[in-house]
């Protein structure tokens, strides 16, 4: 095991905001928190950093306390911030040196994430310049550029302060990425430029644990979620395996004509429906047969039967919204 | 506490000084301040008078319409830069003279007064003249008072009556406390009061605004629980404290290296001696005994009334929810160096001793009022240690405190901490806080 989380609680005053949380990675990849505002998530992850103090419970990476001045962890915080009057360049040297990585090592990378993540404007900005002199016989002196400080943060819109802020948590090239919220506020360019980052990670088999609102975006990478709701878990496990256990109970069907009438003689549930295209409700893969028998008999002419497990967003709003009924 | 929460404490360091260097307001402050260093021996000569400022004088020339006759020997006795003027009469007319006067030269003019005046003194010089107003107005002076001299003697009075009637004479009050202290002791102590309480006012208040600023920015921007993850906040707040403290008493020490420049520099020119007096008689008398002790005393109030106001600021800092309670901190602080710069004001000013012991005992106000009470004699050495082992408990108690509730602190949000709940939070650490 590489990360095991066992039974953190924390309580603010009398109010409990963590109740028993644990679960375990034992090997790379993308472990999810997912849960409403308030549920927790962000405490958690405070908690395993060691930012918060446990009330109770325990971090352990490879086997012993996890002490974050002693491996490698990146860390992309949800409030995020940097210092708005001062050179992105020092800030980011800054950080990295926090994490123990030399000025020059500092310099390397952050050219190698400049790169990457398009910030060289920002990070190395020129500025063309017209050259003074004569060279005899040879016209005038032509331009040239001159190098700049790097810029300001404040400078900077949200989104290119959210890629400054994303280097800072990797430029340690860190084992265990905490990443919360990571694609809150980006517009769909930037959020592909930080999913290709995250797969990058992914791939050099490092330690992700994320939280997120966006469930599409998070089914993308995670293999493991816990979902909480109100400081209690209330679902836990293998992604495929817990979708496995719903079974595939929605239906995406698209008919010439109004089908209707066969779908309510098979008794599934029309969830939605635009012109001839339906959402359907099924109660597993039987009844999505018995429905196809009728259309069959029908003779209505299908375009599409689509047959699938319940989304992870459907899943979370299943569960969530039991967990508040209780 | 243990040594992992001070680790990075050299890098929060580095990099504090380095963009509070680089800052261009820091920039601006330390040259203006640089400007006061070198301009504020020179000004003071010049304002107090105490310079022998301006030109010697050349030819002087005397044109007097009156029957008496002033002593010209007299009259370059008064001043230095008459002492080698060559005095000669002339019967020309005032336009006249002024055509050939040089320029080191001047043409006194000694004139029947008008409208109940006894006589009129007016002083000529060249359009192209290196004397200044200041010349012409010592000139005036001392031949004034020759011409008065030359008046009282025409009238038959002789020397003996001349000298009790042009002898001065000085008044003086005298509080019980003051009996037997000189006027002069008490004008040094008030000024060397001022400036040293003015120098703990400016130390205090700009460092811990600035330190204030600081932590509320790193909390405004968020900024702070990524520093976390690297940096404990002892050693966050220690950092800072450490890169204010450099230059802080960097800019002391500079601008004390640029007055003293100033003040060689000056000396050739000007008469400086009076600050010498005012030292000396402050009790500054260079090399062992009392002026190193009191050196000693002076750095070591520094040290701990900028200590205790940076931790004061990190507290009141951390406590803020947003940039918009930065004001309300440092108005905080502002209260504390108030009442020990007005504390140490008033009780030099007052002189009442038990008031004065107050103060050199009591921590805060000790850093304002020790040393002045030392050099003044009011205590000695013996107290003076006594007020610096008080000093000391009192910031290990405020060091202590600042410990225990700064990390919880850091990530309060939410509205402003006040003091009662500061002090409730004690050892509290990560705890964290309901906002």
């Amino acid at each position: 095991m590489s990360l095991e989380v066992h039974r953190l609680m924390k309580k603010f005053g009398d109010k409990t905001v963590v109740d028993d949380l644990s679960f375990t990675m034992p090997k790379p990849g993308v472990y999810a928190l997912l849960g409403t505002n308030g549920a927790g998530k962000t405490t958690s992850l405070r908690m395993i950093l060691g930012i918060l103090s446990k009330d109770s419970g325990s971090v352990l990476w490879k086997g012993k306390p996890l002490e974050v001045s002693e491996c490698n962890v990146g860390y992309l915080a949800e409030e995020r911030g940097l210092y708005p009057k001062y050179t992105l360049m020092d800030q980011l040297i800054y950080f990295a040196e926090l994490r123990g990585v030399s000025r020059a090592e500092a310099r390397r990378r952050i050219k190698e994430w400049s790169d990457k993540l398009d910030l060289g404007e920002y990070l190395y900005p020129q500025k063309s310049v017209a050259k003074k002199g004569f060279a005899f016989g040879r016209g005038g002196g032509g331009t040239g550029t001159v190098k700049l400080p790097s810029k300001k943060a404040e400078q900077l819109s949200k989104g290119n302060q959210q890629k400054i802020q994303f280097m800072a948590a990797l430029i340690s090239d860190p084992e265990l990425i905490v990443l919360d919220e990571p694609m809150s506020g980006l517009d769909p360019v930037n959020t592909d430029l930080f999913k290709s980052v995250i797969n990058e990670q992914i791939e050099r088999g490092k330690y992700l644990i994320m939280s997120s609102h966006q469930m599409a975006t998070v089914e993308e990478f995670c293999t493991d979620i816990t979902i909480l709701h109100r400081s209690k878990t209330v679902l836990q496990g293998n992604l495929n395996e817990i979708k496995r256990g719903y079974g595939r109970i929605n239906l995406s069907l698209k008919a010439e004509g109004d089908i209707s009438a066969c779908i309510a003689r098979s008794g599934a549930r029309i969830v939605h429906k635009k012109e001839n295209e339906y959402m359907i409700k099924v109660t597993g893969e039987e009844q999505a047969n018995a429905l196809l028998g009728v259309l069959i008999e029908e003779k209505a002419t299908i375009i599409r039967f689509d047959l699938r497990e319940p989304s992870l967003h459907e899943i979370f709003v299943g569960k969530v919204g039991d967990a508040a009924d209780e | 506490m243990n040594k992992n929460d001070f680790t990075g404490t050299g890098l929060v360091f580095r990099f504090t000084l380095r963009q509070h260097l680089s800052s261009i307001s820091t920039k601006i402050l330390l040259l203006i301040l640089a400007v006061i260093s070198l301009a504020a021996i020179p000004v003071a000569a010049l304002v107090t008078g105490a310079g022998r400022s301006g030109t010697e004088f050349g030819l002087v020339y005397i044109k007097n319409d009156t029957p008496y006759e002033p002593d010209t020997e007299a009259i370059a006795r008064r001043d230095e830069r008459l002492g080698g003027a060559e005095f000669i009469s002339t019967d020309l007319g005032v336009e006249e003279t002024v055509e050939f006067l040089g320029r080191r030269d001047a043409l006194l003019h000694i004139a029947p007064g008008g409208d109940g005046d006894a006589f009129e003194i007016t002083v000529y010089r060249s359009p192209d003249s290196e004397l200044g107003d200041g010349d012409l107005s010592a000139l005036a002076a001392a031949a004034s008072a020759a011409f008065g001299t030359a008046r009282l003697e025409a009238s038959g009075v002789d020397s003996s009556a001349l000298g009790a009637l042009e002898g001065g004479f000085t008044t003086r009050v005298y509080g019980w406390e003051e009996y037997g202290r000189s006027g002069e002791d008490m004008e040094s102590r008030m000024a060397v009061t001022y400036a040293y309480t003015m120098a703990v006012m400016f130390l205090c208040v700009f460092s811990s605004s600035f330190i204030v600023r600081s932590v509320v920015e790193e909390k405004a921007s968020k900024l702070v629980e990524v520093l976390m993850l690297s940096v404990r906040p002892l050693a966050l707040i220690l950092g800072k404290i450490l890169a204010m403290a450099v230059t802080a008493f960097s800019t002391l020490i500079g601008m004390a290296a640029l007055a003293s420049l100033s003040y060689f520099v000056t000396r050739s020119f000007l008469d400086v001696s009076f600050i010498a007096d005012y030292l000396s008689r402050a009790g500054f008398t260079g090399g062992a005994g009392p002026g190193f002790s009191l050196i000693a005393a002076v750095l070591f109030s520094l040290v701990t009334a900028y200590m205790f106001f940076a931790l004061l600021g990190g507290l009141l800092g951390a406590g803020c929810g947003n940039m918009e309670d930065e004001g309300s901190a440092i108005f905080g602080i502002m209260i504390f160096v108030m009442v020990g710069y007005f504390y140490s004001m008033i009780s030099t000013i007052s002189s009442n001793r038990p008031m004065r012991l107050i103060g050199a005992l009591s921590p805060l106000l000790s850093s304002f009022c020790a040393p002045i009470a030392y050099a003044d004699g009011e205590i000695g050495f013996g107290m003076l240690a006594l007020s610096w082992l008080i000093s000391l408990a009192a910031l290990g108690v405020t060091a202590r405190l600042a410990a225990g509730v700064y990390e919880s602190l850091l990530l309060h949000r939410g509205k402003r901490i006040g003091l009662t709940q500061l002090l409730s939070l004690r050892g509290t650490g990560k705890g964290g806080l309901v906002s």
